[in-house]
């Protein structure tokens, strides 16, 4: 994907722009708290930020290079790549491999929430479909686990479509409500007594026998996890040890089963959202009666959407039973497979496929990475949620584009015109409103030093109600440290 | 043909507090076109903050403002229309606020914080994608509950209830005191909410401000102030709907709201978004419906009766009973 | 009485007026001409509050008002009739008047104005009780302008009142707007597509291109230019 617009120019290519920053930043953030924080292994904690800053120094030569953002691209698919040995254990493994999963239903979202413009938050109904779908076939009829996944993915493909005719009726706000009594009704229907015999009730499914790799990927992936064994099992007995390596050699093998199909769709969700259909999708979006006016059959490309989307979450669904090898009722409450991830993908940006992935891996990663902090703290382990929930807001509120959205815009970004902004707004405000504005910032400070936490109240309360131009000033004083930058003369069709 | 009635009473107290749940989304969304996921939240913790305060009183850490020694030493019984505003126990010497202060200081609590929810972080969203506005709501729910959960923990509390005496006989029908209060209340409370709307200037620049905010400003009405407004008087309204709701449950806990709304939500879609005749017929409906449903088919049915009837009903009136139906412009 | 001194104003990137003056006397008719997206719309709502100006001034009485929120505007006594009209279509007639007089508190004062209204709109007293948007375009207008004069303004600002509408109607709207003007008073700034109809009421003119005052004149002379005539109001 070749940005246009306006390229920075001379030595202001390889200063990263503050969403390249926040990016690095994170990436240092996770690998700073997965590695350095298990104090398993220091050095592999050095070497992933070593990586990333090859990263970035590769990443820039590359932009330099191609004057683009290709380079974003293939130090993710190189990272997705490396996940397995990058990860410090199977379960890390497990982690990443459901973020594959999610990045296919987020991908599905995107068709209807992203592309159509149709809110739904009933996803989690035809993903929990599919899932159940291959856990009775598999369970119930004995089918083998693919020829049972192939049959979920169809019912829920055709289901999707029955569910895209009703759905046409509906407008926006009542289309979110009718989807979300969906989601609600499933995992109940599930609980029935009626149907306990299939779904297992309360108790859910069980999916005894996982895919194994065939004997060579095996043997080489046994090889390649001794770097993986726990430290307080690497002088256990050997068959405890053995039993590691399988476990590694089988995550390793779901984990590039998720890939393959992953990747797929991700290349697919790629080529709709740039082929007639997506640019109906969007006509459908944007100017419903406009795109009927000009004979867009707006009707069928609704119901499409919402077929394709189901394919998505079908494949997530009986991918996730795959990897999980568990389903139960409780996996499919209303915030678990529904709200979370459409949340999520509105965080990562809407209308891109790199929306879809980034949300996926915010969704699994985010949680793992505040229940790790949380550790630490007791208390802190209640509120969870209030993170999670405080960077939706934020994100909804500062970077309304969502993460993916404000990374493709970065290439266009100026400095300049940033300062200018700036400058603009400080001197717009009265003397009288920076001395309220300092003296605001001495009671914190001072009642700050007695009673801690009001320090993580006004952090939160600045990232909430701070203008997006004080921001600005952060970068402003950064800007400002010497031997940055120079001053140049702005280039022909610079944005202002 | 006793309990028939007795269901339908006690359904449509129920009912009367979904529909004062309903009409807060109701508000909400004819002013700001959002779908606020949080209302429920917002009015479970500002019942907490009730709770808190209608524990014994101790100010002895604030020397001047004893309020304890004050009431003791004066024997000062202040009443209002024969409710005491502070209530002694003989037992342990404590005293607590009485009912109805407890009500108007958990309400105008709630209608502070309504209003700064509304400044502080609705405002900044609006005028983007509808989607992203929705988002912000469940961002709101998210740290609610869990501030709730952190501050108070999962274990229900007592709740106070000013009439907790055997259920009152009315021939045809019984009713538990309380849920008689709750059904009177929550009547009482339409009627004001439909006064004001409809007989009030100030009610009706909030809904001007609704239908068409350029012109309103061109009228002279501050329809950032109408906004603000209207998100405080849905979370004073949900705030009332959950201090009627906690002592008809075992108790107040973090997910008091979570079932309410959701009957909520099922009365407004019912009625239509945008009515709120239709939120309060949609409320009785779906309380009335869903007692009769536990009585006579089975708990396990009523969540899924409640959903399926929103389902339903959206499939044959896409915008509701009452709602007005979208229309559509290039 | 007012006075808009060199203002730009820009709808995000868009620079819709670049350098715009105009003034207008107390108790006349000033009337704005030009084509489509010459900036006639964005200049009152400029002066109406809705938009901020870039640059300029914007003087009412001497005082400078530009910049101020909508809502003090209208307390300042400047009604601004939109562009479509832009009624309260789901209120009924009585409440849409009524929300015209929304800053005012003399109870009295606003009946006689209801009255008055009434009064110059007879079809509206008619249909006091209806559902506003169930009018027709032409009484739609007629309430438009009601329900600025329910805020007794002393500078009214109208917005192509003719918009869409039949010519007999349009005739009667220009008389109660010069009976408005004559009788009650009322400093009025008059935007108009059909340039001899607003030439014909009003006392001066002016005329813009692309956000630009190109020519200023009195009415009488500005209907005798030739030259104007036929290269900017095209009859």
């Amino acid at each position: 994907m070749k940005m246009t617009g306006n390229y920075r120019q001379g030595i202001e290519r390889f200063i990263p722009s503050p969403a390249e920053a926040v990016v690095l930043a994170t990436l240092l953030f996770f690998t700073w708290y997965l590695y350095g924080g298990t104090g398993n292994d220091v050095f592999a904690g050095l070497s992933t930020f070593i990586v990333v800053a090859i990263a970035w120094v590769l990443g820039v030569a590359i932009r330099v290079a191609l004057n683009d953002m290709r380079w974003w691209l293939l130090v993710i698919a190189l990272l997705l790549v490396m996940a397995p040995w990058l990860a410090l254990n199977t379960f890390q493994i497990a982690v990443m491999t459901e973020v594959l999963v999610f990045s296919l239903l987020l991908h599905g979202l995107n068709v209807v929430t992203g592309l159509t413009g149709q809110m739904s938050l009933g996803h989690g109904a035809l993903v929990g479909l599919s899932a159940y779908a291959v856990a009775i076939l598999v369970d119930h009829w004995d089918w083998p686990l693919l020829p049972a996944m192939a049959a979920a993915v169809a019912l829920t493909f055709a289901f999707g479509f029955a569910l895209g005719i009703p759905a046409l009726r509906l407008a926006g706000p009542y289309l979110a409500i009718a989807t979300v009594a969906a989601a609600l009704v499933f995992p109940l229907v599930l609980k029935l007594d009626s149907v306990q015999d299939y779904t297992g009730g309360v108790q859910g499914l069980r999916l005894h026998k996982q895919p194994q790799p065939p004997g060579f990927i095996g043997g080489f992936l046994e090889n390649e996890s001794i770097a993986k064994i726990p430290e307080q099992k690497k002088f256990a007995p050997e068959e405890v040890q053995v039993k590691e390596r399988q476990k590694f050699a089988q995550a390793t093998y779901l984990y590039f089963l998720c890939f393959g199909v992953a990747a797929i769709g991700t290349f697919a969700a790629w080529n709709l959202q740039r082929s007639r259909f997506g640019r109906a999708f969007i006509a459908v979006r944007d100017a419903e009666v406009a795109a009927t006016s000009m004979g867009v059959n707006t009707a069928l490309y609704k119901v499409t959407a919402f077929g394709i989307s189901a394919l998505y979450a079908g494949i997530a669904g009986a991918l996730l039973y795959m990897v999980v090898a568990f389903v139960a009722p409780e996996s499919f409450d209303l915030f678990n497979l529904s709200i979370n991830p459409i949340a999520y993908l509105v965080i990562g940006g809407l209308a891109a496929p790199g929306g879809a992935m980034v949300g996926a891996f915010g969704y699994k990663w985010g949680p793992e990475v505040i229940k790790k902090i949380a550790r630490t703290d007791t208390d802190f382990d209640k509120l969870q949620g209030a993170l999670t929930g405080l960077m939706l807001i934020v994100v909804m509120t500062r970077m309304p584009q969502g993460v993916w959205g404000s990374l493709t815009r970065l290439n266009s970004f100026s400095w300049k015109a940033l300062i200018n902004e700036t400058k603009a707004w400080v001197l717009s405000r009265t003397i009288a409103y920076w001395l309220a504005i300092a003296l605001g910032v001495a009671v914190v400070i001072a009642i700050g030093a007695w009673f801690a936490p009001v320090w993580g109240v006004f952090a939160a309360g600045l990232l909430v109600v701070a203008p997006q131009d004080a921001w600005a000033g952060v970068f402003l004083w950064l800007r400002s440290l010497p031997a940055i930058g120079r001053r140049r003369a702005p280039a022909p069709g610079d944005a202002r | 043909m006793e309990t028939f009635f007795d269901q339908l009473a006690i359904g449509a107290s129920t009912g009367a507090l979904y529909a004062l749940l309903a009409l807060a989304l109701v508000f909400i969304f004819r002013a700001t076109d959002i779908v606020n996921f949080a209302q429920g939240e917002m009015a479970m913790f500002n019942t907490y903050i009730g709770w808190s305060i209608s524990r014994p009183l101790s100010f002895s850490w604030i020397p001047f403002l004893s309020i304890e020694r004050h009431i003791n030493i004066l024997n000062w019984h202040p009443e209002v229309f024969g409710i005491p505003l502070f209530l002694g126990s003989e037992s342990d010497g404590s005293t607590r606020l009485g009912y109805l202060l407890i009500v108007i200081g958990t309400v105008a609590i709630a209608f502070v914080m309504g209003g700064l929810i509304e400044r502080l972080i609705i405002r900044p969203s609006e005028g983007k994608n509808l989607l992203n506005a929705v988002i912000v709501t469940l961002g709101i729910f998210a740290i609610v509950n869990s501030i709730a959960n952190w501050r108070y923990g999962p274990v229900p509390q007592n709740y106070p209830a000013p009439f907790k005496g055997n259920a009152v006989d009315f021939g045809l029908f019984k009713l538990g005191q309380h849920s008689l209060f709750a059904l009177i209340v929550g009547v009482a409370m339409m009627f004001a909410i439909y006064v004001f709307f409809q007989r009030t200037k100030l009610g009706l620049a909030v809904r001007a401000a609704a239908l068409n905010p350029q012109a309103s400003e061109l009228m002279g009405i501050n329809t950032g102030q109408m906004l603000t407004l209207g998100w405080s008087l849905a979370a004073a309204i949900g705030c009332l709907a959950g201090m009627l709701v906690a002592p008809s449950v075992a108790g107040i806990s973090p997910n008091l709201m979570l079932g309410v709304l959701l009957y909520a939500f099922a009365a407004a879609v019912l009625g239509g978004l945008d009515s709120a005749l239709g939120a309060v017929v949609g409320g009785l409906a779906v309380g009335i419906g869903q007692t009769m449903v536990v009585q006579y088919i089975g708990s396990e049915w009523s969540d899924i009766v409640a959903f399926g009837l929103i389902i339903g009903i959206l499939m044959v009136k896409p915008t509701g009973i009452f709602g007005s139906p979208v229309v559509k412009k290039v | 009485m007012l006075e808009v001194k060199n203002i730009r104003a820009a709808y995000g990137p868009v620079t819709a007026l670049h350098d715009i003056s105009l003034s207008v006397p107390e108790g006349q008719i000033v009337t704005v001409l030009g084509a489509n997206g010459a900036g006639k719309s964005t200049t009152l709502r400029v002066i109406s509050g809705l938009l901020r100006p870039s640059a300029g001034t914007v003087l009412f009485e001497g005082r400078p008002i530009h910049g101020k929120p909508a809502d003090w505007i209208v307390r300042q006594r400047i009604c601004h009739v939109p562009e479509g009209r832009q009624i309260f279509a789901t209120l009924t007639v009585e409440a849409n008047l009524s929300l015209g007089a929304y800053t005012r508190r003399d109870k009295p004062g606003i009946k006689a104005d209801l009255q008055r209204v009434f009064d110059y709109f007879p079809r509206l007293a008619e249909r006091r009780n209806q559902v506003a948007g169930t009018l027709s375009g032409g009484e739609q207008q007629m309430l438009a302008i009601g329900r600025a004069l329910m805020a007794r303004p002393r500078l009214l600002l109208l917005d192509e009142p003719s918009l869409g509408l039949a010519p007999l109607v349009v005739r009667d709207i220009f008389k109660i707007i010069r009976t408005i003007n004559e009788e009650d008073r009322v400093t009025i700034l008059l935007i108009e597509q059909d340039a001899k109809l607003a030439l014909s009421v009003a006392s001066y003119g002016y005329v813009l291109e692309t956000g630009r005052v190109v020519v200023n004149e009195p009415a009488a002379d500005l209907a005798r230019n030739e030259t104007v005539r036929k290269s900017y109001l095209g009859y």
